[in-house]
C-alpha cells in the first residue's frame, strides 16, 4: 500500500474517532450520566472520607454492607433528582431491611455461643 | 524516503533533549521582582532593560485563574511580556499562584476586591500614575472587567484577550455547565480546592484525541529543534496545572455560566452591582477564530456595553493565538499600536 494512501488513511481515522467521541461528550444522557457518577463519588467521599473506586473495589466491607452503602448513595441520588416517591419508598424499605439483617448476630456467632454454654 | 534520511540524527537528538531538564532552561525567564505579596498572591514587575528607552506607558497584566501565568511569557522570542518590555513598557503581573488548603474558602469578591485591588493599587503607587492600561487574558479577562466596571476612573484602556463576557454564548462549555447536573455545592465542600486533573480532564475532553495529534506532530518536526523546544515548553505549562479555589469555581460556574447574570446586570461582588456599562475606557478585545473553549460572540458581548471597543479577529485557537509564531506576531504588534496610538490621543487631548 502506498504511503500516503496510509498517511490518509490514518488521518481519516483519526478524524472519525474525534468526530464519535466529541458527539459522545456532548450527548445529553452521556452527560447525565457522567455527571451523575461524579455527584456519587463526591457524596461516597463526603460521607465515607473514601472514593467510589475503593467502594467498588471493596475489600474492606462486608457484602451486605457494601450493598447497603450502594443503596444509600442511590437513595440520596434519586431524591436529589426528583424521581417518584414509590422509587424513594421503595429503596428506603430496603435500606431499614438491610441495616436490620447487618445488626443481627451473625449464624457463626451463635454456634460459638451455644458451643460455650454447653461446656458450662 | 532517502530524501529524509539528514534529518534521522536530528530526530534523535532532539527527542532525547525531550527527556533532559535543559530543554525546559528559559521558561518564564523575563526577568522581574516581586513588588509585593499578599496571601498566596504576588505582584509582578517587569521592567525594560537598560539601554531601551522607557515609553512612559505600565500595563497590569490579570492572568487566567486556570492555569500559571507564564503561557504570557513562555521562552525567549515567544514571550507577549517580553515583547512588551523590548518596546519600553513597565509590565506589572498579579501572580495568582497555586491554591493552599485554606484557598478553598477564598471567594470571587476576595480575588477582585481584595487581592485585585491591592495589586493594582500597588502598581499605580510604584509607577506613579492615577491610571494604567489593564489587560486580561481568558477569565483573568473577565476578572479584570469585573475591576475595570468597579473602578472605571483607575483605568486607561482595557485589553482582552479571548475573554468570556456572554457565558450563554453556544458553546461545549456552556452546553457542559447547562445540561450536567454536577452538584457546585458539593463539589467545593468535598474538594475544598477544584482539583486541578478534574479541569484538565475536562480541557481534554473538548479535543478528545488532542494528545495522539500532538505526537503526531512531534514525529513529524522532530527534526527542528525549535518546534521541539517549544512543544516542551507547552507540555510543560500544560502539565504544570493548579488547583481552583472551591468557593470562587462555585460562584463563577453558578452565576456567570448557569445563570449568566454579568450581561443582565443582575452580577454583584459583595453588595456592589457589576454594571458593565460603568466602563469608559476604550477597550480592544482580541478572539480567537479558531477558539472553542471562549467562542468569539462571547467576547465581543463586550461591544454591546462598552462605548468604544475596537476587536481583533487571531488565527489559532484559545492558546494557539498567544503561542504560535505567526498569530503572535499579530497579536504582539496590534497591542503595541494600541499602546502608541492611545498615547498620541492623551497627548492630543
Amino acid at each position: 500500500m502506498r504511503v500516503s494512501l496510509k498517511k490518509k488513511m490514518w488521518q481519516r481515522g483519526l478524524d472519525l474517532t474525534e468526530n464519535t467521541l466529541e458527539s459522545l461528550y456532548r450527548d445529553k444522557s452521556f452527560l447525565k450520566l457522567s455527571s451523575m457518577s461524579l455527584n456519587m463519588n463526591l457524596w461516597l467521599k463526603k460521607a465515607y472520607g473514601k472514593n467510589v473506586q475503593w467502594f467498588l473495589k471493596g475489600l474492606d466491607l462486608p457484602n451486605d454492607e457494601k450493598h447497603l452503602v450502594l443503596l444509600e448513595s442511590l437513595h440520596q441520588l434519586e431524591s436529589q433528582n426528583d424521581a417518584n416517591e414509590d422509587r424513594i419508598k421503595e429503596l428506603e424499605k430496603e435500606i431499614v431491611n438491610l441495616k436490620v439483617l447487618i445488626k443481627r448476630p451473625q449464624p457463626t456467632s451463635r454456634i460459638r455461643k451455644k458451643q460455650t454454654s454447653a461446656t458450662a | 524516503m532517502a530524501q529524509e534520511l539528514w534529518k534521522f540524527p536530528l530526530r534523535l537528538r532532539n527527542l532525547s533533549l525531550l527527556k533532559t531538564p535543559l530543554i525546559k532552561e528559559g521558561i518564564a525567564g523575563t526577568p522581574y521582582e516581586v513588588i509585593g505579596q499578599r496571601g498566596r498572591c504576588r505582584l509582578l514587575k517587569f521592567s525594560p532593560s537598560i539601554g531601551i528607552h522607557p515609553s512612559g506607558e505600565a500595563i497590569f497584566v490579570t492572568p487566567s485563574l486556570i492555569n500559571r501565568y507564564y503561557i504570557l511569557d513562555l521562552y525567549k522570542g515567544c514571550s507577549f511580556i517580553e515583547d512588551l518590555v523590548d518596546h519600553g513598557h513597565t509590565v506589572y503581573l498579579l501572580d495568582w499562584g497555586a491554591p493552599r488548603e485554606q484557598d478553598r474558602f477564598a471567594t470571587l469578591e476576595d480575588h477582585i476586591l481584595n487581592w485585585h485591588t491591592w495589586a493594582y493599587e500597588l502598581a499605580l503607587t510604584s509607577f506613579g500614575a492615577t491610571k494604567i492600561h489593564l489587560f486580561g487574558q481568558c477569565i483573568g479577562g473577565t476578572f479584570a472587567t469585573l475591576f475595570a466596571a468597579l473602578n472605571p476612573n483607575k483605568i486607561k484602556s482595557l485589553l482582552l484577550l479571548t475573554s468570556p463576557i456572554d457565558f450563554h454564548v453556544e458553546g461545549t462549555f456552556y452546553q457542559w455547565a447547562n445540561e450536567s447536573n454536577i452538584n457546585l455545592e458539593q463539589m467545593a465542600d468535598v474538594w475544598g480546592n477544584i482539583r486541578h486533573d478534574f479541569l484538565n480532564q475536562t480541557f481534554k475532553m473538548l479535543t478528545p484525541l488532542g494528545g495522539v495529534r500532538q505526537w503526531q506532530s512531534l514525529l513529524k518536526l522532530s527534526w527542528d529543534k525549535e518546534f521541539v523546544k517549544k512543544y516542551a515548553a507547552i507540555n510543560s505549562w500544560v502539565g504544570d496545572n493548579i488547583n481552583f479555589p472551591g468557593l470562587t469555581y462555585k460562584k463563577f460556574i453558578q452565576e456567570l455560566y448557569i445563570e449568566n447574570r454579568l450581561i443582565q446586570n443582575e452580577f454583584y461582588l459583595g453588595d456592589r452591582l457589576v454594571d458593565l456599562k460603568m466602563i469608559k475606557a476604550p477597550v480592544l478585545c482580541f478572539y480567537a477564530l479558531g477558539d472553542i473553549i471562549v467562542p468569539a460572540q462571547s467576547s465581543l458581548a463586550i461591544k454591546e456595553y462598552a462605548p468604544n471597543v475596537e476587536e481583533v479577529a487571531l488565527g489559532g485557537g484559545h492558546i494557539g493565538c498567544v503561542i504560535s509564531g505567526k498569530h503572535q506576531q499579530k497579536f504582539w504588534s496590534e497591542v503595541e499600536n494600541w499602546l502608541t496610538n492611545t498615547r498620541e490621543v492623551e497627548y492630543a487631548s
